[in-house]
Formats: C-alpha cells, sequence, structure tokens
C-alpha cells in the first residue's frame, strides 16, 4: 500500500470505531491549548510551568549572601575596634608616679617598655 | 540541575517573603533599632546618641518612658556636684567612682529639658518622676531659668498622689531654695512655713534642711550689704572657653571634707566659659572646679595648695579666672630607663614664660607613692644631676609590716640607693613671680596624652651587708653595721647618710629630739653633703638647747646651700629661735620673709607678736591678722588672729595705754623664752583676758 492509501486506510478505521464517541467539552479544551479570550490566556499564564535553572540562581544567591555576609562582619570589626579605643565599662583607674592613666593602657605600655628592655 | 515551577507558586513564593519583609520592617527592625541605639549609645559610639533620641522620639508609652528613665534620669543627676568625674581643688584633686557606663555620651542642658518635661508631664508616677523633676529643675537653673525650674517642680508636686507625701515635701523644699537662690525670700518663706506646719510626720533630715535653708535666708537678707560677688571665666590655654563646668566656691569649714550637696554656692559655666556667684556671704573660700574625663586628660589647672584662698569681709565683686595649661612632656629619663652611670641628665619640653623650674620625684610605697622635692629653681629646662644630690634627698616613709611589727618602710629610708626600686619623677614650671604655671602630673587617659612613663631605676651601685640587714627589717642590727662600716671607711658617704636618716626615725619614733651622740654623725655629714639637707635638723639641735652661735653658723650655712631661699617653715623656725633669744628685730625681719613665702600663714601669730613686741602698734598688728589669716587643716579650729588683736586693742582702751603696753610686752618676752613654768606664772598673775587668751594661742604656734 502506498502511504496515502494506508492513511486514508487508518482514518477510515477510526472514523468507524469512534463514530458513536461525542466530545462535549471539545470548546473548553480547545479554550485551554488554544486560549483566545482574556480569563483563558490569563489563567494560562497563571498555571504556565517553567523551568528555572538552579545552578545560576542558586550561585547569585551564594554571591548576594556572601555580600551580605562580609558587610555585616566589617560592621562588627568596626565597631570592635571602635570598642577598644573607647573605654569600657569596666575600666579602672590607676595612680602610677603621680600620673592618673586607665589600668588596661597603663599596664599595656609597662609591658611594652619591658619588652622592649629585654629585646 | 532545573526546578519546574509554576507562574502561580513563584507568585506565592514573592508575596510570602514581601510580607515577611514588611513584618521585619515594621515590628521586628524597630526593636532591633532600639536595641543597637542602646548597645551604640553606651558604648559611646559616634552616632549612638543621636540614634538612641531617635529611638525614643519613635517608641510611644511605656517604652519611651523606659528608654528616658534608663538613659537620662537614672544616670542624671539632681545636683551639680555629682556631675563630674573629677574634682579639682586647690592643689587636691579626687576621682568620682566611674559609673555602669562611663563612655555614655552625656546630654546637653536643652536635650534633657525636651525628655524630662515630656517625662514630669506624662510619665507614670513614681520615684522616678520625683528625681525627673529635680533633675529638670536643675537644668533649668543651669540655664538661668529660675521659674521654669520652679514650675517644673510645682507641676510634678501636684501630679504625686498622697502616698508620695515624703516627696511632695522634698520637692517643695527644692523649689524654696531655687526661690532662696533667686533672691525672693518671702516666697521661699512662705513655702518653709507651709511645710514646717503640715503635721505628722517625722524626716529629721528634711526638718534640718528646712531650719539651715531659713537661717540662710535670714543671713542673706540681713547681711545683704554685706554680700560680695565672686565671678570669672574658664578657659583653656589655647584660648577654647570651657563651657559647662562645675564651678563650686567652697568654704573654708567645708574643703576639709569632699564636695556634698549641701554646700551653698555651686554652679556652671556657660558658652563663653563664664561663671559668677552672687549674694555670697562673707569668709574664706576656695573655687574648686568638676570636669569630666575628657576636660581634664592632657590637661592641669596650676594651682598649688593654700595659694588660692579668697578671702570676702563684705561688698566685694571679686573676680577669679582660671586657665588650664597642657602638661609638660618628659624626655629623660623614661620608659623604665636603667641608669648605672655617676649622673641622671634629666629633660623635659621647655614651657613658654617659665622662669624656673622644680624636679620631684617619688618612691614607690604599697599602696601608691611619697613624694618630695629632688631640686628647685632650675633654670633651663634640663640638668645633670650627680647621684649623691639623689642620695642626699629627703623624703618621708611609710610604714611596713615585718611580722607582726610596723616599722619604717626600709626601701624609703634607701630612698634612691635603692636598685630594686622603681622611681618616678615630675616638675613643675614657675614663672618669675613664684606663680605656678603647669607640671607634668595630671590625667594622662589616651595615647596622645600619654606621653612617656615617668620611670626609671638606678643601679649603679649594689646592696650592702647594712643594706640588706635593713631590707630584712632588722633595723638595729643594720645601724650597728653602718656605723662599723663607717669606722672602717670615712669616706662611705652612703653609711654615714644611712645611720644620720636611722638614728632620725628612731627619735621620731621615739618621738623625742635627736641626742647629743648623733649630733657628730650629723655634723660630719653636713659638711660632705652640698645639699644642705642636714643643716636644719643641726639648727634645730642647737636651738633646743640653746647654743646660739651654733644656731647661727648652721642657718648661715644653710642660706648658701640654699642660696638664700631657704624654706619658709626652717625661717620661720628660725626667726622663733632669735625671738627665744630676745633679737627681736630680727626674728621679725625673718618672719616676715618667711611670712611671704608661706601661704598657710602658718606663722603669723609669731610675726605679729614680734611686731607688737618691737613697734607697739597694735592697728598694725590687726591688719596684719586681717591681711594673711591663719588657714585651717582638716577643718581644725586655727585661732583667728584678727580677732584676739581686737581684744587686745579693746582691752588697752580700757587701761592706762603706757602700762598695758609695758605689762603685754613683758608677757610677750616670757612667752618668746618658751619656759613653760613661768608662763604659766604669769597666766595666773595676769589680770587681762585678751592678753592671756592672745598669749596662749601664741604659745601654741609652730
Amino acid at each position: 500500500m502506498r502511504p496515502e492509501e494506508e492513511q486514508q486506510f487508518i482514518r477510515d478505521r477510526l472514523d468507524e470505531e469512534l463514530g458513536d464517541l461525542r466530545f462535549l467539552r471539545s470548546a473548553e479544551v480547545l479554550d485551554r491549548t488554544h486560549p483566545r479570550s482574556l480569563p483563558a490566556k490569563l489563567r494560562a499564564l497563571w498555571n504556565y510551568e517553567f523551568e528555572l535553572p538552579l545552578l545560576p540562581i542558586g550561585a547569585s544567591f551564594a554571591v548576594l549572601l556572601a555580600i551580605l555576609f562580609v558587610a555585616q562582619l566589617q560592621e562588627n570589626t568596626d565597631n570592635r575596634q571602635r570598642a577598644a579605643v573607647m573605654p569600657r565599662a569596666e575600666r579602672q583607674l590607676v595612680e602610677a608616679g603621680g600620673n592618673t592613666y586607665w589600668k588596661d593602657e597603663y599596664e599595656k605600655a609597662v609591658r611594652g617598655v619591658e619588652a622592649q628592655d629585654q629585646s | 540541575m532545573k526546578l519546574k515551577i509554576k507562574v502561580k507558586h513563584l507568585f506565592s513564593l514573592v508575596i510570602a517573603l514581601c510580607a515577611l519583609f514588611i513584618c521585619l520592617q515594621l515590628i521586628v527592625l524597630p526593636r532591633l533599632e532600639v536595641a543597637m541605639a542602646k548597645k551604640h549609645f553606651e558604648q559611646g559610639a559616634a552616632g549612638g546618641k543621636n540614634e538612641l533620641l531617635h529611638a525614643i522620639d519613635t517608641s510611644s508609652g511605656d517604652d519611651k518612658w523606659a528608654l528616658i528613665r534608663q538613659y537620662m534620669i537614672e544616670n542624671g543627676s539632681e545636683s551639680i556636684s555629682t556631675r563630674f568625674n573629677v574634682i579639682v581643688g586647690d592643689g587636691t584633686t579626687y576621682t568620682s567612682e566611674v559609673t555602669s557606663s562611663p563612655d555614655a555620651p552625656s546630654w546637653t542642658g536643652e536635650e534633657k529639658v525636651k525628655y524630662l518635661e515630656a517625662y514630669a508631664a506624662s510619665g507614670p508616677i513614681d520615684g522616678y518622676l520625683v528625681r525627673a523633676a529635680k533633675q529638670l529643675a536643675l537644668e533649668y537653673q543651669i540655664l538661668s531659668r529660675p521659674e521654669d525650674a520652679a514650675r517644673a517642680l510645682e507641676q510634678t508636686e501636684h501630679r504625686l498622689t498622697s502616698n508620695y507625701n515624703s516627696q511632695k515635701r522634698e520637692l517643695m523644699l527644692a523649689r524654696a531654695k531655687i526661690y532662696a537662690d533667686a533672691g525672693q525670700f518671702e516666697t521661699a518663706e512662705r513655702l518653709l512655713t507651709e511645710l514646717s506646719e503640715e503635721p505628722n510626720w517625722q524626716n529629721t533630715y528634711l526638718k534640718d534642711s528646712i531650719a539651715k535653708l531659713k537661717t540662710r535666708i535670714m543671713e542673706q537678707r540681713d547681711n545683704s550689704a554685706a554680700a560680695s560677688s565672686v565671678s570669672g571665666t574658664i578657659k583653656r590655654s589655647d584660648g577654647q572657653p570651657m563651657a559647662g563646668i562645675g564651678v563650686f566656691l567652697r568654704s573654708s569649714k567645708d574643703t576639709y571634707h569632699s564636695l556634698v550637696d549641701s554646700e551653698p554656692y555651686q554652679t556652671l559655666t556657660d558658652s563663653a566659659g563664664s561663671f559668677s556667684f552672687k549674694g555670697v556671704a562673707p569668709g574664706s573660700y576656695v573655687i574648686y572646679i568638676g570636669l569630666t574625663f575628657g576636660q581634664i586628660d592632657g590637661w592641669t589647672r596650676p594651682v598649688k595648695y593654700n595659694e588660692e584662698w579668697i578671702d570676702l569681709r563684705g561688698g566685694e565683686n571679686l573676680t577669679r579666672n582660671i586657665t588650664l595649661q597642657r602638661l609638660i612632656q618628659l624626655r629623660s629619663p623614661v620608659d623604665q630607663q636603667v641608669i648605672t652611670g655617676k649622673t641622671v641628665h634629666f629633660e623635659w619640653e621647655p614651657v613658654e614664660g617659665a622662669a624656673y623650674y622644680a624636679l620631684n620625684g617619688t618612691f614607690p610605697i604599697e599602696n601608691g607613692t611619697i613624694g618630695f622635692q629632688i631640686k628647685d629653681h632650675i633654670e633651663s629646662n634640663a640638668i645633670e644631676l650627680p647621684l649623691d644630690t639623689l642620695y642626699s634627698v629627703e623624703s618621708g616613709y611609710s610604714y611596713k609590716k615585718f611580722g607582726d611589727k610596723d616599722i619604717p618602710d626600709p626601701s624609703n629610708l634607701l630612698g634612691f640607693a635603692d636598685p630594686s626600686s622603681r622611681f618616678s619623677w615630675s616638675v613643675e614650671a614657675y614663672d618669675a613671680d613664684g606663680r605656678l604655671l603647669t607640671r607634668s602630673n595630671g590625667y594622662r587617659l589616651n595615647e596622645q596624652t600619654m606621653g612617656r612613663l615617668p620611670f626609671f631605676y638606678l643601679k649603679e651601685r649594689t646592696l650592702t651587708e647594712a643594706d640588706q640587714l635593713l631590707l630584712a627589717g632588722r633595723m638595729d642590727e643594720a645601724l650597728l653595721e653602718y656605723q662599723a662600716d663607717y669606722e672602717r671607711d670615712e669616706q662611705d658617704s652612703h653609711s654615714l647618710r644611712m645611720i644620720v636618716k636611722l638614728l632620725e626615725v628612731k627619735a621620731a619614733d621615739d618621738k623625742r629630739p635627736l641626742d647629743a651622740a648623733s649630733v657628730p654623725y650629723l655634723e660630719k655629714l653636713a659638711s660632705i653633703d652640698e645639699t644642705g639637707n642636714t643643716l636644719f635638723s643641726l639648727v634645730n639641735y642647737y636651738g633646743s638647747i640653746g647654743n646660739w652661735p651654733e644656731v647661727d653658723r648652721y642657718y648661715g650655712m644653710l642660706k648658701e646651700a640654699r642660696q638664700g631661699r631657704v624654706e619658709s617653715y626652717s625661717q620661720a623656725q628660725y626667726g622663733i629661735l632669735l625671738l627665744k633669744q630676745g633679737r627681736v628685730q630680727e626674728g621679725e625681719a625673718e618672719l616676715r620673709q618667711a611670712q611671704e613665702n608661706d601661704p598657710s600663714n602658718r606663722f603669723i601669730g609669731s610675726y605679729i607678736a614680734s611686731v607688737i613686741y618691737s613697734a607697739g602698734n597694735l592697728d598694725r598688728a590687726e591688719e596684719l591678722a586681717r591681711q594673711y589669716p591663719e588657714r585651717s587643716y582638716y577643718g581644725e579650729d586655727n585661732p583667728d588672729w584678727s580677732e584676739l588683736v581686737h581684744g587686745l586693742i579693746e582691752e588697752s582702751q580700757g587701761s592706762s595705754e603706757d602700762s598695758y603696753f609695758t605689762k603685754l610686752r613683758e608677757a610677750l618676752r616670757v612667752c618668746f623664752g618658751g619656759d613653760q613654768k613661768r608662763l604659766e606664772d604669769w597666766t595666773a598673775d595676769s589680770e587681762y583676758p585678751a592678753m592671756k587668751a592672745f598669749i596662749k594661742a601664741l604659745s601654741k604656734v609652730d
């Protein structure tokens, strides 16, 4: 059989076998597959399924988080540095050699000159 | 890898994220912001203050009151006297306790007024409300708005319920004080009467305060002509005016204790650094100033003890300006340098306008240091001192526990001769008139102001056996060993110095004068010691046994060693010894010169007695007594010489002047002579009470 003949044959068989069947909601189906009205178009969009490439998205999120983290870290170290320069709550005064110093700074200075002497 | 997702699911996800974000912004972040603001404020971070103010502004209800309470009222003070870290008097300085958040920035008056006003008007009614009102009133007073201060107190009084009656009275008393300060005596008295009339309450402190205020008002009203004013400006030597500095005009009765709220003359400088006290009662006062650590750091108020007295007799308007000066930076020896040579090179930065410098040192003791002068009148900003000069310095000593006995700290007795001691030094700069310009000692609280550490070690010598005995607390054995060492080698100046020191310490411990056996050591030391520090002990010793030629000889040597500038105490003692010999005119001259260099006026009694004796002029004596009132120590009652002399004047007018003077001179002669028995006999016989009072006070001058 030639292909055209074969096609015709199958078509005839189909018509014959499905002759008793009727598609009642064909309009609906057509509307879904080929939406024409606006609500139908919107619904189609609403249910549109697409694929997201996980790798690029994941990577960009990771970069964003990293930036935020670094910024936070920097702020923290800034604070800590400031706290080191600024007097702290537990600071004590000490009188030494007729001067009044903050105890921690004085002890640091003494350690400093003692280390120098030893080197 | 891919993820399949529908648009509607993606959309829901985005919506959920947005909701979360909004929730964060509206609820979580503000709380976080408040927490951060609190933290930044407490740490003293830049902008912390504005953050906290913003937090207060944006919060409401209980949250707002809690913030104001925690950050303004709790750390705020209801009086000027408790606002400062450091109180600087005439050579005395004390530091207040560091608060729990010492770094939190302080509020300006305007800032506080705004929030305290809100708290006083609508904050919850409890003890904090009372504090808020008092603090608000203080801020208004500082801003020279006494009406607002009184209004704030009155408004709070009305808000307080009957559970807070005693607090109500406190506020009323505070209001009366404000009116009294503003000179509205009638309103003040009306309030006080109202307060006293209230029945059934027992608060002795309040009653006492009411009574004190009533007396003050009465005095001020009666003596309005006698009231004086004291005003001035406080600035730094770089010209910057010091705003918001506490200024306290303290009476001589109060200077021996620390500053308290009830002292009447307290104020703050305005933005130009100016202050003024009006309606000041007659009396002797010293200005103390209150500063924060930031204000004093690296600066000093150049004043010396007893040199800042303000004597008000009535109706005077005085000006006293105060200029803070930068601390002198030290150059050498510093940072614990170890010195092993025969001299020490001291050097510091020069001070503009300085005519001379004084070099001071300290020895360490258990809980601090002992200070002393190394050399005075140094004309340049450097000096090379031989170690012998350092070994010969005179200093006090502390006591140290050896076993269960307290003995003079051996390290202090060794002084610069102890190679294990860490010494420190400092300088003071003076102008040509002898007024202190600035000093190197002070508050050094950050890296810039800290400078070099003023410490050094002297390790030129090693300890002898005698030194080691001394350091082990075996003083008597050490003395014997020093004496043996000295006998072996008469050039051993260290042993000689230690012998003299130990003999003097023993005599002082037994509360007796030096004995004759000690004198040969003293005389030998005097002949080799160029500092002249032993000479005064010899003057004293020969004075006590009445060997006048030796007194004159050693005093002459002392004058030479000091290049004519003998310390006022030694000079006055020599003057008194001259009076004892009947050389009254010479004694008067020495006492006059000593008086000029002694701001404490400790020997004014002897000086005016010599004036009365030689010139017979009581008016001149009274004038001197008024000019140089004897300053009190630790609130001790010192004789009021002007009153005593005034008594003499009145008594002399009642009797024949010639015979009165003859008797007075005779009494003075007995008193100058110092013979206790004769003095008692004279006192028993004398018929003049004022003369007796004067002679009794004079016999106690020392």
